[in-house]
């Protein structure tokens, strides 16, 4: 009498190496779909310089998972074809509010230029300013944009919480309004 | 969670996985084997011979038994230290080789499979139900791997 198995002893074992390879190779691909990672393009309004942006990218960069990517679309111009440009989720615009600089419907223009480029993609809104608001320059980017975040250049360390709120926002995959 | 994956991520993990699967059906169908030998023995059969590696016959166990009753125990033998070795893997709570625990018994009923051949219904069902075991759990384990490896806050 012989209790034989039905396959060698290298058949048995190789088939649940297999099935294992095969579902690893499946499952692996659908969690490195799951959590790949995102881009976030940064626009800057022409009179932003792109230094006065970088304590705002490392905190957003040091806070989150996404690899931000900072340009200003009338200096550097937007190249579709590079790669950079490829896989962008989200699109932040950024506008200066401080007082005495360009007026705001100038740089608005600027970014309804490009509009065909972020529109229908999510996008958020950040104003910044370094020393005083411009309060209606807020009130026309509110009525033009709905949601923005305002803040203030020299104090980001203390603005950890709307920071965090513009994170979670870019996580998230709500709708956003667009220029009408 | 969103971060960038790496190629040798992909790499450790895939040994990792065929190296955990390779060792714990090697155990198990050492063990499935001895657990033959040993009620074999236990029952007084005779001539026992436990053989892993055959090129013509694959892995066996032959024994001559006194009585049918006997070599029916014996068959049995296939969970007797199967079942124990698999409980091993039960304590494994909070990490994902728990789940090694049900491939295991997948793993033997698949090579048991071909002990029931007087039953030639029994025999594919045995099969199908080792093998579905053995995904539905390879999928759980994977799963829980990747996402303890893979999907970690910065």
């Amino acid at each position: 009498m012989i209790f034989q198995q039905p396959f060698i002893f290298f058949g048995s074992v190789g088939l649940v190496l297999a099935i294992s390879s095969a579902i690893f190779v499946w499952r692996f691909n659908s969690i490195k779909e799951k959590i790949k990672v995102s881009k976030v393009l940064i626009l800057l309004s022409k009179i932003i310089n792109r230094n006065r942006v970088k304590t705002l990218e490392n905190m957003l960069s040091k806070n989150s998972n996404f690899s931000f990517i900072t340009i200003q679309p009338y200096i550097d111009g937007i190249n579709f074809n590079v790669s950079e440009m490829k896989n962008i989720s989200k699109i932040i615009l950024l506008f200066d509010v401080s007082k005495n600089t360009i007026p705001i419907e100038k740089q608005i223009e600027e970014f309804e230029n490009i509009k065909s480029f972020w529109d229908g993609k999510g996008r958020e809104v950040i104003a910044i300013y370094s020393s005083e608001i411009d309060e209606e320059k807020i009130r026309k980017l509110k009525e033009i944009f709905g949601r923005i975040f305002i803040l203030n250049e020299n104090l980001l360390e203390k603005e950890l919480l709307d920071i965090q709120r513009l994170i979670n926002s870019l996580s998230s995959k709500e709708p956003i309004k667009t220029l009408s | 969670m969103i971060r960038k994956i790496y190629f040798s991520e992909f790499l450790v993990l895939f040994l990792y996985v065929i190296l955990v699967n390779s060792m714990v059906t090697s155990a198990t169908l050492l063990l499935h084997e001895l657990g033959h030998y040993t009620l074999g023995l236990y029952e007084g059969c005779e001539k026992i011979k436990f053989v892993l590696l055959d090129s013509e016959q694959g892995t066996y166990t032959e024994m001559i038994c006194p009585r049918a009753e006997s070599w029916y125990f014996a068959a049995l033998g296939a969970f007797i230290f199967v079942i124990p070795y698999s409980i091993l893997f039960i304590f494994l709570k909070n990490f994902p080789e728990r789940h090694l625990s049900m491939i295991i018994i997948g793993f033997n009923f698949l090579i048991a499979s071909a002990d029931f051949s007087f039953f030639p219904i029994i025999n594919p069902i045995v099969f199908c139900v080792g093998v579905i075991l053995i995904i539905w759990k390879e999928i759980i384990f994977i799963d829980n791997l990747l996402n303890k490896f893979l999907v970690r806050t910065k």
